[in-house]
């Protein structure tokens, strides 16, 4: 599978894309977990028993995968979690879409008044995801750590 | 050009990338447990108070659902909010049950599920946790077939619906 040509340069700049995204979104959420907190409440598709660890932990995966995409360390795990995050988050905004809810998006901003969720924002969503699995398929690790530390070993 | 450098075909290139995203999830969720462990401010606590989420044991109705079965004329509705917010506007023949109050209403409400009617919570706003509170209250009375309408009171009145000013 000698995936060449455009794919061969896109794939590495949605890497770094994506990578961006993500500690971007970590870092805003890292910021007020209280915030986010209430903002996956509003979501109504947890227990509430799961909502504050939900809140601690994902914005620091979101951290990790975003890291290990921006600097290309593991990839493709990277991409792993980013496209699992990101189809995850369609389907909360779809079904919540559906539903009526009026709430904010909480994914860059944590405020209840920011962002609110529409459908534009399932698209940005499912473009990021396609980004991400076009990683895991495609990436051959241009720019990537991964090449330094497999030529050490 | 560079040399690959991961596999190549898709499905060895999965099987890397989520063993590589578990561990990649396990040091994220070490460095969170860590830092809420470490900041000066702003960390919560694992296990929060939070109302109820839909996944647990109320069950939630559409506003479609809502509106066909007003229609039909077998529901109550009980609004939730405060006795000044239901009397500023409230949906069309529903009951104000505000926090805090009980007693009387209850044992009606429940007398007129029992005969066949679907009790409809709602409150305004997704975040409003008195809905969802009441009518967990209720279900604990023994009230049967109640439903949470989220964010009820903004959804009904934006999709036009039939609402009144007065008190009930």
């Amino acid at each position: 599978m000698k995936k060449r040509g455009m794919v061969w340069f896109i794939a590495p700049v949605f890497r770094l894309v994506i990578g961006i995204i993500f500690l971007y979104a970590g870092i805003m959420k890292i910021a007020d977990p209280s915030g986010f907190a209430q903002a996956l409440y509003n979501y109504r598709l947890l227990p509430g028993w799961a909502i504050n660890p939900l809140a601690i932990t994902l914005p620091w995966v979101e951290c990790v995968a975003g890291a290990s995409l921006l600097f290309g360390i593991w990839t493709l795990g990277g991409g792993v979690v980013a496209s699992t995050l990101f189809a995850v988050f369609v389907a909360a905004l779809g079904v919540n879409l559906i539903r009526g809810l009026d709430i904010s998006c909480g994914c860059f901003s944590t405020a209840t008044a920011a962002s609110p969720i529409t459908w534009l924002t399932v698209a940005r969503d499912l473009l990021f995801l396609g980004m991400a699995v076009s990683v895991v398929f495609f990436d051959q690790g241009v720019m990537a750590l991964d090449r330094l530390l497999h030529k050490k070993v | 050009m560079a040399k690959d450098l991961y596999p190549q075909t898709s499905s060895l290139r999965i099987r890397r990338g989520i063993w590589q995203g578990i561990w990649l999830c396990c040091l994220g969720v070490v460095l969170a447990a860590g830092f809420n462990g470490i900041r000066v401010s702003g960390s919560i606590p694992w296990a929060g108070q939070w109302p109820i989420a839909s996944a647990e044991d109320i069950a939630e109705i559409s506003l479609r659902e809502a509106w066909s079965r007003f229609q039909e004329g077998t529901t109550l509705f009980v609004d939730a909010r405060d006795p000044l917010s239901f009397k500023q506007g409230h949906i069309k023949g529903a009951w104000n049950v505000p926090p805090g109050e009980a007693g009387r209403s209850f044992d009606e409400i429940r007398i007129l599920a029992q005969a066949g009617l679907v009790v409809i919570v709602y409150c305004d706003g997704a975040a409003c946790p008195l809905g969802p509170a009441l009518a967990r209250t209720l279900q604990q009375r023994g009230v049967p077939s109640v439903r949470v309408i989220a964010d009820g009171w903004r959804q009904w009145r934006q999709a036009g619906y039939p609402v009144e000013g007065g008190e009930r």
